[in-house]
């Protein structure tokens, strides 16, 4: 693992855990309102309520009744314009920054990372990774074809966020409490597991690294191929191999960049296209 | 341009909590449902209330607001135990009811509220072979009169009994 500047690395983790405590408090307030004991002056919506995917699963219903999958509220289509906002100008930051389930397993990864040193995040060969990094359009196109035709927010059975943050509540499927078991387990061992693999929100997000505006780019003649950037990558892109990044697994960290990792100044950043690298 | 961690941090936060803000003061933020049913937005049946979007959190007091449905049919229809309880049944709650069923593949919950309510109004609703009926709910549907040969056929081949 490649030190970091700390400086800079905190600002994301003060963004992830503000959201991670965010949205548990949210969770254990919308429990507490059905014992008419909530946390006063804080939102009691359902987490359903604050997840843009809910937007996403619910674009076919709303286009064909005007009205949204159960569960699903104007809320959740309004976070799902504000994501696609910050995706057009800085891809899948949603992802990187703001999730909290990429925040839980991340913390996991870092357990991994101290058990099984350099080997972390690098179990699964190549090939096979490739083409499973390709699963989650499946997973998409399989949520919204199904959410479609039976208009149940029928992800949730599976959905291992609801079920980290609603596991003490009778609503959760065992199928979901069981995709969670597995991401925590395999999160010891590949970083970010359901982001690479499952996430159909993250697949969703992913398309946008392709014309995103700031984009991670490389200046060639100022790098000095030490691979820092590489090796931090939790998606395990290989930022050294180009100029810049078009990659729809990126998840904007930013880690790979000057800023955090690169030890050369000006030669990884997260930019638009005029500004020069070093 | 280039872009700062600390910079991101803030655009992440002023897109997100300044969306919801703006969404808010223009009352568009709505984290709960209005309990009104979407309606019909085309045809001789535009304007009226769907019963194709009654939600699990729907009452039977909401659905009789929105349907005009009484209170009474709506509990014996579903088994309702406790009279008292009729109006602030949830939809959802159903689930719990007929659990056992649910193992068969027959549900009795939400969408089996909603084809109740569609065959009891004589409006339009598909008919999925995964949602079933209580008889009681089967029998004050037959006892309307209103059925096609189809619904009747259906809904007799789709009914369970009260656990």
């Amino acid at each position: 693992m490649p030190k970091t500047k700390k400086s800079n690395t905190g600002y994301r983790t003060a963004v992830q855990m503000f959201f991670l405590v965010f949205v548990t408090l949210l969770t254990i307030n919308y429990t507490l309102e059905k014992t008419g004991s909530a946390i006063p002056f804080f939102s009691v919506a359902s987490i359903h309520a604050i997840c843009p995917f809910g937007g996403v699963v619910s674009i076919y219903q709303f286009i064909t009744t005007g009205s949204f999958v159960q569960k699903i509220h104007e809320s959740s289509f309004i976070l799902m314009f504000a994501s696609l906002i910050l995706a057009v100008g800085f891809g899948p930051v949603i992802c990187g920054w703001v999730c909290p389930l990429g925040t839980f397993q991340e913390y996991i990864g870092k357990l991994g990372r101290k058990i099984f040193g350099s080997r972390y995040n690098q179990f699964i060969p190549q090939l096979l990774d490739r083409y499973l990094r390709y699963l989650r359009y499946g997973v998409l196109i399989m949520v919204l074809y199904i959410t479609a035709t039976t208009t149940k927010l029928i992800f949730q059975d599976v959905d291992p966020y609801y079920a980290l943050f609603n596991f003490w509540s009778e609503e959760v499927a065992l199928s979901a409490l069981v995709v969670l078991g597995i991401t925590i387990v395999l999160s010891f061992f590949v970083e970010r597991p359901w982001c690479k693999y499952a996430c159909p929100y993250g697949a969703v997000l992913g398309i946008f690294n392709l014309f995103r505006i700031f984009k991670i780019r490389r200046s060639p003649s100022t790098c000095i191929n030490c691979k820092k950037c590489d090796k931090s990558c939790p998606m395990n892109i290989t930022v050294s191999s180009g100029e810049k990044v078009i990659n729809h697994q990126c998840i904007s960290c930013m880690k790979c960049t000057s800023e955090i990792s690169c030890p050369v100044a000006g030669t990884v950043e997260f930019s638009t296209k005029g500004e020069k690298t070093a | 341009m280039k872009m700062k961690p600390s910079i991101l941090s803030l655009i992440i936060f002023l897109v997100i909590f300044g969306t919801v803000g703006v969404t808010a003061a223009l009352d568009l933020w709505k984290t709960t449902n209005t309990k009104q049913p979407a309606q019909y937005q085309s045809g001789e049946l535009a304007g009226q209330n769907n019963p194709a979007d009654i939600r699990g959190s729907y009452t039977f007091a909401d659905i009789n607001k929105a349907f005009g449905i009484p209170i009474e049919d709506l509990g014996k229809a579903f088994g309702v135990k406790d009279s008292n309880q009729y109006a602030a049944f949830q939809c959802k709650q159903l689930e719990t009811i007929y659990a056992p069923l649910a193992a068969q593949g027959k549900e009795v919950g939400t969408g089996s509220v909603r084809l109740f309510v569609a065959l009891y109004k004589g409006l339009p609703i598909a008919l999925d072979d995964g949602t079933y009926l209580p008889k009681s709910a089967v029998e004050i549907l037959l006892g309307k009169g209103s059925l096609s040969p189809e619904q009747i056929d259906f809904i007799q081949k789709h009914s369970v009994e009260t656990p």
